[in-house]
C-alpha cells in the first residue's frame, strides 16, 4: 500500500485518528408531496422557466432552459401540475424564481426497469450534448454545469476522483463510494473518454476499506492515492496539492470530480436520465438516525429531517452543506438543489457558545491556514477599510475554507469578513462584465 | 557726503527689497488654504507617518483634496479625529459646495419591522444581507449593522433602534457612503428639501405592511393633498418632487404609516 499523503501546510484534524465517519447504506427518500425546483441551481445566471402555472409536467421534464456560460437545465423531478412560480431567497444570498410541483399523476420512471445506453459508441460530441441537456452539473458548489468543465478540456493531465470527506458529519462521497461503486466507475470511465488524462488518480480518506475500492482493483491505469484526513483535504487547490505536489498546483488543468458527480453522469449517459436526484447526508447531534438519503431535488429539508426520525432536542442551527462551508437556514421549507451535499441540525453542545472576544495575536489562524495566509492579518487591514493592502497580503488567494474560524479561541468572526469582501470582488467583476 | 547719499540709497532700497519680498512670502502664506493650516495645527505635528503619509501638513492636504479618513491620526486619538472632522464640516457648510446631503431612505426601526430570524454573524451589512438578504422581512429595508457609518468620513451616521440616520448638519453630501449600503438606500436630496419618503419596499404595496409598520403603502394620500405637486405617486411608490411649498410639514405629517420622515430625525 503506499503512504499517505497530504497537503504542505496548515489544516486541522478534526477527528482524532483512526475515527471516521462510516459510509452509511443510501436509504431512497419518500417522494416530495411538492417539490420546489429552483431555477439557480449552478454558478451562472437562473435558468428560464419554461412551464406556465397549472400546467401537467410529466417526470423528468424540462421546466428551466440554462442561459448561457454556468447556467445549466432544470427538470421536473416529479411528475405533478406546477402550482406556482414564485421567487424565494437563498441561503448563499440573491434571489432565484422557483417552479412549485404538486405530485400529482404517474410516473414515466419509477419502479420500470430503466433501458441501458451503451456509451462506448458514442462520440465526444454526442456524450457532450447529452451531459448539457440532462442539466449534470458538478455537485459542489457553486454547481459549475459539467458541459461547461468539459468542452474545452480535451485533454487533462489528471482526472481525479475526489472522494474525500474531510468536513465532519459528511459521508455522501464515502458511501456513494461504497454502494454505488460500479456507477462510479462507470461515470469516471466516462469522464476518462472525454478528457483523455494523462494520470487517472481516486483520491480517497486514509482510512477507506479495500472494499469501496474493489471496481479499480488490479486496474494499471489508475492510481489509487490515500489522503490524511486533515481538513480542507477534499478542496480543490489541497487535493491538487496533495495529488500532485505544490509545484504543479496552480499550473495544473487537472479535472477534478466528486463520486455523486459521476454518478449524476452515468445516470445522464447510461440511463438517459436528467438530473432529478441527488444524495444528501442528514445529520448532526440534533438528528435521531443519521443517514443518507437518495432524494428528489426539490424536497423540503423538513421532510428529511422528518424521515430521519426527527430532532434530538431544539436544534441550534440547521445547516445546508458542510459545517465549514455550509449556510445556515430558517427555514424547514428550504428545498434540496443539485448542490446541496448535506442537511445538518446541530445542537447547542456543537454550535458552542457565540461569546466573541478581541484578538490575542496568538497566531493560530495563521498555522491552521493552507494557503499559507496571515488571517489575523487579513482581519485587521480588513476592519481598517485597508482593502487594497489586505489583497496585496493575498486575499485573494483565501479558499474560505474556514479552518481559521474554527481554531480562533477569540471566535473572531475571520471568515465572514473575507467572505464579504471576496464576493463584493466577485459581484464587481461580474458588473464589469456585462 | 555723496557716499552717504549712496549709503541711504542703498539702505532703503535694500529695506524696501526685503520688506517686499516679506510682504510677498505673507501673501503667498494667504493665499494658501486657511483650512490646511488649521488642520495642520490640529495635528499633533510628529510626522509620524501612522496615517500612511508623509508628515503632518501632507496629512492635513489629503484630508481637504482627496478627502482622506480624519481617523488615522493615531497619536492624536479620538479627540483630534474629533477636531478634524468640526473644521471639515465647518468648511463643507461654509463653502457652499455642498449642496447635497445623504439620507436613508428606511425608517423601519428595530420597533416597526418583523423579523424573521435572529442574526448573530459578522456586525457588517454585506455580511447580514448575504444571508436569505438579511433578517428582516422587509428585504429592501435598513439592516442597521452600521456599514454606511464605518464608511463615512465624518462621522455624521448613527444607528438608532436598527436604523440609520444621517445628521444633516454634519454631513456634507461626499457620498462615500452610497456605495457602502448594499440595500443601495442612502441617497443624496438637495440641501433644502427638508421632508423625504423613507420607504424603498419593492414588494407590491398592500404586502408591505406585514413586513413593517412604516412602510409607504403607496395610498395616495401625500399625493391627494399636494396642490402643487410636492409629493407624487410613481410606481407604487410616493416620491418627494422638488417643488418647495408652505404646506410640506402638513403633508408629510398626514402619511397615516409615517413613512415620510423629516430629514435628520
Amino acid at each position: 500500500m503506499s503512504s499517505i499523503r497530504t497537503f504542505e501546510r496548515g489544516g486541522i484534524r478534526v477527528r482524532g485518528d483512526g475515527e471516521q465517519e462510516e459510509p452509511a447504506s443510501i436509504v431512497n427518500a419518500f417522494l416530495p408531496n411538492s417539490a420546489v425546483v429552483l431555477l439557480k441551481q449552478h454558478a451562472g445566471a437562473p435558468a428560464r422557466c419554461v412551464v406556465r402555472r397549472g400546467e401537467y409536467v410529466r417526470e423528468g421534464m424540462i421546466v428551466g432552459r440554462g442561459l448561457g456560460p454556468g447556467s445549466a437545465d432544470v427538470h421536473a423531478p416529479v411528475p405533478g401540475v406546477v402550482r406556482d412560480i414564485r421567487v424565494v431567497l437563498l441561503p448563499e444570498g440573491g434571489e432565484s424564481e422557483a417552479v412549485v410541483i404538486a405530485l400529482e399523476g404517474s410516473f414515466d420512471r419509477l419502479g420500470r426497469r430503466a433501458e441501458r445506453y451503451v456509451w462506448n459508441s458514442m462520440g465526444r460530441a454526442d456524450i457532450l450534448r447529452t451531459v448539457r441537456d440532462r442539466g449534470v452539473v458538478d455537485t459542489e458548489a457553486p454547481g459549475v454545469p459539467l458541459y461547461d468543465l468539459l468542452a474545452d478540456r480535451e485533454s487533462t493531465d489528471a482526472l481525479i476522483l475526489n472522494a474525500v470527506e474531510s468536513e465532519p458529519y459528511l459521508r455522501t462521497e464515502s458511501s456513494l463510494l461504497r454502494e454505488r461503486s460500479e456507477q462510479v466507475s462507470d461515470g469516471l470511465a466516462i469522464l476518462a473518454k472525454l478528457t483523455e488524462p494523462a494520470r487517472l488518480v481516486v483520491a480517497v480518506d486514509e482510512l477507506c476499506i479495500e472494499e469501496s475500492l474493489r471496481p479499480w482493483a488490479g486496474d494499471a491505469r489508475i492510481e489509487i492515492v490515500r489522503l490524511e484526513a486533515r481538513y480542507p483535504q477534499d478542496m480543490r487547490k489541497q487535493l491538487l496539492e496533495s495529488v500532485l505536489g505544490a509545484r504543479k498546483r496552480a499550473s495544473s488543468s487537472a479535472l477534478v470530480i466528486r463520486p455523486s458527480t459521476a454518478v449524476a453522469l452515468h445516470e445522464a449517459i447510461v440511463l438517459a436520465k436528467p438530473v432529478m436526484e441527488r444524495y444528501v447526508t442528514v445529520g448532526g447531534g440534533a438528528i435521531k438516525n443519521p443517514a443518507v438519503l437518495k432524494v428528489r431535488i426539490g424536497t423540503p429539508i423538513g421532510d428529511l429531517i422528518e424521515e430521519c426520525g426527527g430532532f434530538l432536542g431544539p436544534p441550534a442551527r440547521i445547516v445546508l452543506g458542510g459545517p465549514f462551508r455550509g449556510f445556515p437556514v430558517h427555514d424547514l421549507d428550504a428545498p434540496v438543489t443539485k448542490t446541496s451535499s448535506a442537511v445538518l441540525a446541530l445542537s447547542e453542545d456543537e454550535v458552542g457558545g457565540a461569546r466573541r472576544n478581541p484578538c490575542i495575536r496568538c497566531g493560530r489562524c495563521a498555522s491552521v491556514c493552507p494557503e499559507k495566509l496571515e488571517p489575523e492579518r487579513l482581519f485587521r487591514l480588513l476592519s481598517n477599510r485597508r482593502e487594497a493592502e489586505a489583497e496585496a497580503w493575498g486575499l485573494k488567494d483565501c479558499t474560505l475554507c474556514g479552518a481559521c474560524g474554527y481554531i480562533c479561541p477569540s471566535r473572531v468572526q475571520l471568515v465572514a469578513a473575507f467572505a464579504v469582501r471576496l464576493r463584493q470582488g466577485i459581484s464587481k467583476a461580474m458588473e464589469a462584465t456585462r | 557726503m555723496q557716499w552717504i547719499t549712496a549709503l541711504f540709497v542703498f539702505l532703503v532700497s535694500f529695506g524696501a527689497f526685503l520688506g517686499a519680498s516679506f510682504l510677498a512670502g505673507v501673501g503667498r502664506r494667504r493665499m494658501r488654504d486657511p483650512d490646511a493650516a488649521r488642520l495642520a495645527r490640529i495635528l499633533p505635528g510628529y510626522d509620524c507617518g501612522v496615517c500612511g503619509r508623509v508628515d503632518c501638513r501632507d496629512y492635513a492636504a489629503a484630508l481637504l483634496n482627496d478627502g482622506a479618513d480624519p481617523a488615522l491620526c493615531l497619536p492624536g486619538g479620538s479627540a483630534t479625529a474629533a477636531s478634524l472632522r468640526s473644521v471639515l464640516v465647518e468648511r463643507g457648510g461654509a463653502s457652499g459646495s455642498a449642496l447635497k446631503r445623504a439620507v436613508v431612505r428606511c425608517t423601519g426601526t428595530s420597533a416597526a419591522a418583523r423579523v424573521s430570524f435572529a442574526y448573530e454573524g459578522y456586525v457588517d451589512c454585506a455580511a447580514a444581507a448575504a444571508l436569505y438578504g438579511g433578517p428582516k422581512d422587509c428585504k429592501n429595508g435598513c439592516l442597521g449593522f452600521g456599514s454606511c457609518l464605518r464608511a463615512c468620513p465624518l462621522g455624521a451616521i448613527r444607528i438608532e433602534k436598527g436604523c440609520a440616520i444621517v445628521d444633516p448638519r454634519v454631513c456634507t453630501g461626499c457620498g462615500k457612503c452610497l456605495s457602502a449600503c448594499p440595500k443601495d438606500l442612502l441617497t443624496l436630496i438637495p440641501i433644502e428639501q427638508r421632508w423625504f419618503v423613507a420607504c424603498s419596499a419593492k414588494k407590491p404595496p398592500e404586502e408591505r405592511l406585514k413586513d413593517c409598520d412604516t412602510a409607504c403603502t403607496a395610498c395616495g394620500e401625500c399625493a391627494r393633498r399636494s396642490v402643487q405637486g410636492e409629493f407624487v405617486l410613481d410606481q407604487d411608490m410616493a416620491h418627494a418632487s422638488l417643488v418647495w411649498s408652505e404646506s410640506w410639514e402638513d403633508i408629510a405629517r398626514a402619511c397615516p404609516t409615517g413613512a415620510i420622515k423629516r430629514v435628520g430625525t
